[in-house]
């Protein structure tokens, strides 16, 4: 008679797909259930994605299923800042003209989140002592947008959450459980953007947007192979039926060579040697992507073992349920179950 | 900045979700309801139950409390037992003295009026009075018969002495007819008395016999 226990749904999505982890609850320890992707046919393809969701999870009659969901609205932003003196950085005014001067973020029509930079808890003016400051947000209408589009779904958002800083806090979780030393350049690459990160030793010590993004290649693609235009190249880009392990550099030397720039200004600054890439957001069949810019690089790909630094957060596969293959862009979803501050909190005592 | 939260939020994880524009989503939940049928269900059986049990308990506890006064009455009951049979018989023999006091006709009284009433030439030898059962209707009921015999000088007298024996209040009883019957015998020559007897028959009920008259 009496009611079984609510079911947990995490969702991270991204314009390419939806990733998605059904658990036995919301609460740690928590066992995830089912693990499914589901591939975007268009932008706004909510009865594609209303479907998948209601084959994982049992709505039981209901209009919504409560969920805790990873987004990437557009315009979103992740910004490393380090203020002059402690002092300065609990002057809210001063940190508002800071967004609006140096980043161009107006804090009136957008919202913001003042994160500590070294262990991304949350910024309070009144007690933190930090002036390493991460500010991360988006317009406020695109995430009005996403949620209209979350609950279009029939996800009922509990928690949504900014994909981009999520999973930075999960990388960082990572390197500190695999004790990767070496600062790790992260790379979120979207159709329209790019956002570069550099995490050291569980803190962001660069965090700078490209204006740029996956489109920037379609041009190039079709010079190089003489298509027809800019939609013939999109096609092929995405149809995972070419080989690009010839012309991937030529077509992400743009990207390379930002990269290289912030990879090669943070070492010079801080000497120390940047040894790993880590990719997140991208497709699977755009992965030729992450290793070409890895080669270009002369850098490893972060190649995560999920399953251990899983257990380690409180969080186990169910039956079924196998980590072995899955990549990168999977950290993403995992980040949003993670609470980092536990391990923190352990580390302390 | 638009984000006014104030709770503390897991490290790297803030939440951009606008509660405003969430939807309503709570739920009436009505699972208690039938938890609560259940439950007061599962009480008031288990309640029924108990009283039904506590009241056998304490029925036994009344019947072997009767049983015990039933068994300390049982030898009073005997003893009363037996003194209403024997007050039955003595009741019985009571009954029977009242019925047999109750005759309408009391030997000694009638005697001493019937010798009152008697003529002068009239001689009794012998009288008899006794019960006899009589049929009226479908009936037996009680009467009296009463048997004189004697001798008469003449017929006359013995016709006066019968008429006076019939109008008189003597024999004319309530509750029963009276018959008179004579018989004669031829007269003595010698004396010229004439020997007679009369069968005198008080019949239950008002209603004379027919057919009365002499022999």
């Amino acid at each position: 008679m009496l009611n079984s226990k609510a079911k947990g749904l995490y969702l991270d999505i991204s314009e390419f797909s939806v990733l998605a982890a059904r658990t036995s609850g919301f609460k740690l320890p928590i066992t995830i259930e089912a693990l499914e992707e589901y591939s975007l046919k268009s932008p706004d393809d909510v009865d594609g994605v209303r479907a998948f969701i209601e084959g994982l999870v049992d709505f039981k009659g209901s209009s919504y299923f409560v969920s805790r969901a990873g987004v990437y609205p557009s315009g979103g932003f992740v910004r490393y800042f380090e203020a002059e003196s402690v002092h300065k950085a609990k002057d809210l005014a001063y940190l508002s003209e800071v967004l609006k001067t140096d980043f161009g973020v107006d804090p009136e029509s957008n919202q913001v989140a003042i994160l500590d930079a070294n262990n991304g808890s949350d910024f309070d003016p009144k007690s933190s002592l930090t002036k390493q400051l991460v500010f991360c947000g988006a317009p406020t209408a695109a995430f009005q947008a996403k949620q209209k589009e979350l609950l279009q779904c029939g996800v009922y958002p509990e928690r949504m959450e900014l994909s981009t800083i999520t999973t930075l806090g999960g990388i960082s979780d990572y390197a500190k459980f695999h004790c990767l030393n070496n600062p790790i350049l992260c790379l979120e690459i979207t159709s329209t953007s790019a956002n570069i990160f550099i995490m050291n030793r569980g803190k962001i010590d660069v965090a700078r947007a490209v204006p740029f993004g996956l489109d920037s290649i379609f041009p190039l693609l079709q010079k190089e192979l003489g298509l027809k235009d800019e939609s013939s190249a999109r096609k092929l880009f995405y149809s995972n039926t070419f080989d690009f392990a010839e012309i991937g550099p030529k077509l992400l030397r743009r990207m390379t060579k930002e990269l290289q720039a912030s990879a090669g200004f943070y070492e010079v600054q801080t000497g120390l040697t940047i040894e790993n890439v880590f990719t997140s957001v991208l497709p699977k069949n755009l992965s030729w992507v992450a290793k070409t810019l890895a080669d270009s690089l002369g850098l490893g790909i972060v190649k995560p073992d999920l399953e251990k630094w899983l257990e380690s957060l409180n969080i186990e596969g169910g039956e079924g349920v196998d980590f072995s293959n899955m990549g990168s862009r999977w950290m993403s979803l995992f980040s949003l179950m993670g609470e980092f501050h536990l391990r923190e909190e352990a580390e302390d005592e | 900045m638009s984000r006014g939260k104030k709770e503390i939020q897991p490290h790297w994880r803030p939440n951009f979700v606008d509660p405003a524009e969430l939807p309503d989503i709570k739920v009436i939940r009505t699972g208690f309801i039938i938890n609560f049928i259940a439950v007061t269900l599962a009480l008031v059986v288990t309640f029924w139950l108990i009283q039904r049990e506590y009241q056998a308990r304490a029925l036994s506890q009344t019947i072997a409390t009767m049983e015990q006064q039933i068994a300390l009455a049982k030898a009073v009951d005997s003893e009363n037992l037996a003194l209403s049979r024997d007050f039955r018989k003595v009741a019985e023999h009571i009954i029977e003295v009242g019925k047999f006091l109750e005759v309408p006709i009391e030997p000694h009284d009638f005697f001493v009026s019937l010798s009152k009433i008697k003529p002068d030439d009239l001689l009794f030898r012998s009288i008899s009075l006794g019960e006899e059962v009589f049929k009226v209707g479908n009936k037996n009921q009680l009467g009296y018969r009463i048997s004189i015999s004697g001798d008469a000088k003449n017929l006359t007298v013995l016709d006066d002495f019968k008429n006076t024996l019939e109008s008189g209040e003597l024999l004319n009883l309530d509750g029963f007819s009276l018959d008179i019957r004579e018989a004669l015998q031829g007269r003595d020559a010698e004396t010229g008395i004439f020997p007679y007897q009369l069968s005198i028959q008080l019949i239950p009920g008002d209603k004379k016999p027919e057919g009365k008259g002499g022999a």
